[in-house]
């Protein structure tokens, strides 16, 4: 039901619909062909390559079997052994990603990475899914020989182009909905985001459209060398708390997005050097695109253990 | 088990010919919202192969976060979007209202009143005109836009209201439907 409109609104609906034009000619021909290619090439094998291209699901995976009705195949040995060992696997599973995720909290994130995020492969979730997800990203450049060498943001990205479905218009936040299985999943990455902005971004500068560049040369900022890198946090109401981000020196282009509401600087600047917090705007603006993170603990939750009181003996 | 919801079905599990009937059953309306953001009938038509192009793409990895009709929503209204960002050069006042007018074979006043409606609209930006069309147009619910358009309810709700203030104002400079 149309929400908040008075009868008045009646003759608006039925302008706006006589509005809508009909289709050209040529239109449904062009739809059939487009619906005929697609249903050829939704034999088993295509379907499984297209879901693999895309960052599968185990459910993507099952759903496929169940809709082409494959044949049953011959159990294997560990079929054979059933649900005692997909549990036992399961458990071996969630303890070694409980393993690995407390290792990576708890270690020193002022640690450069020198692997440049490929660390990130253990933890890597599918990423974004092709014309599925929606996520956003705050994000900003800082160059630190700018305003004579107090460093400063640069100006939002625009994009007049958006081919991969990763990109922004003038706002400060990355916006991702990939089109495409080539910007989907683990190829949806900073690289792609960049590129779309027109500023080519590698390890050794960031070149942009004018043709300006930060890095490949040799200036200092208060006194030490000045590094392009990325400071990466998961979400970002950590880096509105200042939590130490995640720094990135080599495989910029690589570093890919895992999740909605990742903050991403691009720095120009001395690695140890402190950085002002991203403009609040754009915080503001992805609380406005998107639902926010509800990180808040709640109050009226127990404590497990009232660790006030003396343990009894 | 009405036969639309087993089409819906079907087609969420991947049955191309399932979702080829769902398509002709939702083209209108997703052309209207197509219509809305681009304002140009061949536009229109470019933004509704390529939504059918990358949801047939997309088919075998939808997972049913939303229904299937929200998502092809969904898909449409952001290529909508991102025709227009390519469209640096796109033409103002374009004959496309006069065409569906004389093709609908309305009353010299009914014309009128939707050139004047016509005109307004093409002076709303693509996101105004767009909320316009979902809620009053085609009378979806701010829960329904919401999850097509990608952003939270309460932000529908100001955005549509904005959306009305805008319109209000420029029927009026065009004289207004009457």
């Amino acid at each position: 039901m149309t929400e908040n409109f008075t009868t008045d609104d009646e003759l608006l609906a039925e302008m706006l619909i006589a509005e809508i034009p009909e289709p050209g000619p040529g239109y449904w021909s062009v739809i059939d062909e487009l619906v005929d290619d697609a249903d050829a090439h939704s034999s088993p094998d295509d379907q499984r390559e297209l879901a693999t291209a895309t960052g599968p699901t185990a459910l993507t995976d099952i759903s496929i079997e169940c809709r082409t009705g494959l044949d049953e195949p011959e159990p294997t040995f560990l079929r054979r052994l059933g649900w005692p060992a997909a549990i036992a696997a399961s458990l071996i599973l969630v303890i070694g990603l409980v393993a690995v995720v407390g290792n990576r909290r708890s270690a020193n994130t002022n640690d450069l990475a020198t692997d440049g995020g490929d660390s990130e492969s253990a933890l890597a979730t599918g990423g974004p899914k092709m014309n599925l997800d929606h996520w956003h990203s705050v994000y900003g450049v800082w160059d630190c020989t700018l305003s004579n060498g107090a460093g400063d943001w640069l100006p939002h990205f625009d994009s007049w182009d958006d081919s991969s479905g990763i990109h922004s218009h003038d706002d400060g936040v990355i916006h991702i909905h990939p089109f495409y299985d080539w910007s989907a999943g683990e190829n949806a990455q900073l690289g792609l985001f960049t590129t779309e902005m027109r500023v080519e971004l590698s390890d050794d500068a960031l070149v942009l459209e004018d043709g300006s560049q930060l890095g490949g040369g040799a200036p200092t900022c208060d006194g030490e060398p000045a590094v392009l890198h990325v400071r990466h946090w998961d979400f970002d109401f950590e880096a509105k708390q200042g939590a130490d981000p995640e720094i990135l020196t080599e495989n910029l282009a690589s570093a890919r997005f895992e999740n909605d509401r990742e903050a991403w600087v691009i720095a120009y600047a001395p690695l140890d050097a402190e950085l002002p917090m991203l403009p609040q705007e754009r915080f503001d603006t992805i609380d406005n695109v998107t639902a926010r993170v509800d990180y808040a603990p709640r109050a009226d939750f127990p404590a497990p253990f009232d660790f006030s009181q003396p343990v009894e003996e | 088990m009405d036969t639309a919801h087993q089409l819906e079905l079907a087609a969420a599990n991947g049955d191309v010919r399932a979702f080829a009937t769902l398509i002709r059953q939702w083209d209108h309306d997703l052309r209207g919202v197509a219509w809305s953001v681009v304002r140009s009938a061949t536009a229109t038509d470019d933004v509704m192969q390529s939504t059918y192009e990358r949801a047939l793409r997309s088919l075998a990895g939808f997972e049913g976060g939303s229904s299937l009709k929200t998502w092809l929503h969904s898909i449409c209204y952001r290529t909508a979007i991102d025709h227009v960002r390519h469209e640096s050069h796109r033409q103002h006042g374009d004959d496309s209202v006069l065409e569906t007018i004389a093709a609908t074979g309305s009353t010299s006043a009914q014309a009128l009143d939707r050139v004047q409606l016509g005109a307004a609209l093409d002076q709303l930006n693509p996101d105004h005109r767009s909320l316009i069309m979902m809620t009053a147009g085609l009378g979806y619910s701010f829960d329904e836009v919401a999850e097509i358009v990608g952003v939270p309810r309460g932000t529908v709700a100001s955005r549509v209201g904005r959306a009305r203030a805008a319109l209000r104002e420029q029927t009026q400079q065009e004289g207004g439907p009457r």
